[in-house]
């Protein structure tokens, strides 16, 4: 049996016609996973809520990229990291788990027990640099069927760290697709990959979380990453 | 009580010509909601290849098959595993029109001792231009889903006195949103049409009192909650 594996989807909201109020699951997350053997399942959320039954079923949680952050990206984070469940974030969701860091360790300085979500819009409202990401140049590339090598770019690994273990090497080569970028890490993360120009692009904590600026699911070229989710 | 999983199947796009992440599966937020507000929790069912892992759908208690524009496979695929595994199924729309296909294949599967694989099988009926599965066209049936002006989408369905969803509603007629180009034409003797528009069209399709089909939307207004309450007991 696979495991199961709640993917945290792209989405949009409050369009005109109601049909367009869609969570959007792009087919190369669902498909590289399933290559590895994990049975993706879609994490629908309501007024941007998770239940937790749902959450409960799930061996592994995986964070989709996207432009619409939600309550329900921090909710999942927050699930497996308090379950020691695998947590994996690409592009938006490796963003989601830089800022559920950092807002855990605010509140946890400021000795505040509150919704997390509350709390985000609170620190962001401050323009709080802990979560208000870093706008970058060059990172924003369009990827089209068969010219996946075309939106890649390198991808510096720290030796010894567990992104290079899986990817047995210090350096690869991926998709990138974003605009922003996390900036003031919080000191529990590992910044383990950034590009020439300095950009976080992978963040790990201990050996069941990490977090992806790139996007190893556009094409089969970076298996071993899903796999880790997976097995 | 644990609350009802309740496995969603969305519509989808995988054929997209250029942007790869122009592919994906496409979930209405106004069913799960639907579902929540009926007390179940839905789980969205992703395909790969045309097809979702047997896995998944063993996690579900019952199933919606939501509307859409495109048939493939795993909507067939869900009708089925629902009605041979006996566990609840809703189909709304297409859905509807999934689960009038799916009784018409299972039933020819039965009749002939055909092993086969259901969707080779529609394939085959639909090339044929077989009435089971090929659809009907109604005219006066879409209208687009502007927020705030549902009232004006509404029609009436007659429903069978006696029947599951007219018992569901404690009426024999609804006011349900309409918004497709085709619908079931020769429904499977097993399958009981309990509400059709005036103009004959069929809008109800049930199944003992475990498989209820749908081709107006409960899901757009919230002001049919019996029928989501029923998927989700």
């Amino acid at each position: 049996m696979g495991k199961i594996i709640g993917l945290v989807s792209n989405s949009r909201l409050n369009q005109d016609l109601v049909n367009n109020d869609q969570y959007l699951f792009s087919n190369n997350y669902i498909k590289r996973l399933r290559a590895q053997g994990g049975t993706p399942i879609g994490l629908l959320p309501v007024e941007g809520r998770l239940e937790e039954d749902v959450l409960e079923m799930c061996d592994a949680i995986l964070i989709c990229g996207g432009t619409n952050f939600t309550p329900a990206h921090l909710q999942a984070a927050h699930h497996a990291v308090t379950h020691g469940k695998p947590l994996m974030g690409i592009c938006l969701g490796c963003q989601t788990i830089h800022r559920y860091f950092n807002i855990m360790d605010a509140m946890a300085e400021e000795g505040v027990q509150e919704d997390i979500w509350s709390y985000y819009r609170k620190m962001k409202d401050a323009g709080d640099p802990r979560v208000v990401l870093a706008k970058v140049e060059g990172h924003g590339k369009d990827v089209y069927r068969g010219k996946e090598d075309e939106a890649k770019h390198e991808v510096f690994l720290t030796p010894g760290s567990r992104i290079a273990e899986l990817n047995g090497g210090d350096k690869l080569n991926a998709c990138t697709c974003h605009k922003y970028a996390a900036q003031h890490v919080s000191p529990r993360l590992t910044v383990s990959g950034r590009t020439e120009d300095g950009t976080v692009e992978v963040l790990e904590y201990g050996d069941k979380v990490l977090g992806v600026q790139f996007h190893p699911e556009m094409d089969d070229k970076l298996p071993q990453l899903l796999r880790w989710l997976c097995e | 009580m644990k609350k009802k999983i309740i496995g969603v199947v969305a519509h989808g796009i995988f054929d997209s010509p250029d942007e790869k992440v122009l592919d994906h599966c496409k979930f209405n937020a106004n069913y799960s909601k639907q579902i929540e507000l009926a007390g179940g929790v839905p789980l969205g069912l992703l395909p790969v290849d045309g097809y979702i892992p047997e896995q998944a759908l063993a996690l579900c208690d019952g199933f919606l098959i939501c509307g859409g524009t495109a048939s493939w496979p795993y909507q067939l695929q869900t009708a089925c595993y629902a009605i041979t595994h006996h566990k609840p199924l809703m189909g709304i729309c297409l859905g509807c029109q999934t689960i009038h296909r799916a009784f018409n294949l299972l039933d020819e599967m039965e009749r002939t001792g055909e092993q086969t694989d259901v969707w080779s099988l529609f394939c085959r009926l639909r090339d044929a231009g077989d009435p089971r599965v090929v659809l009907g066209r109604v005219e006066g049936h879409f209208h687009p889903f502007v927020k705030g002006k549902f009232y004006e989408i509404r029609h009436t369905v007659y429903l069978t006195p006696g029947s599951r969803v007219a018992a569901l509603m404690g009426t024999d007629r609804l006011e349900g949103c309409t918004s497709h180009n085709y619908c079931a034409q020769q429904v499977s003797p097993r399958l009981t049409v309990s509400g059709r528009t005036e103009d004959g069209t069929v809008e109800v399709l049930e199944y003992e009192d475990w498989v209820l089909g749908t081709q107006f939307h409960p899901e757009l207004e919230g002001r049919l909650p019996q029928l989501f309450e029923w998927l989700c007991k």
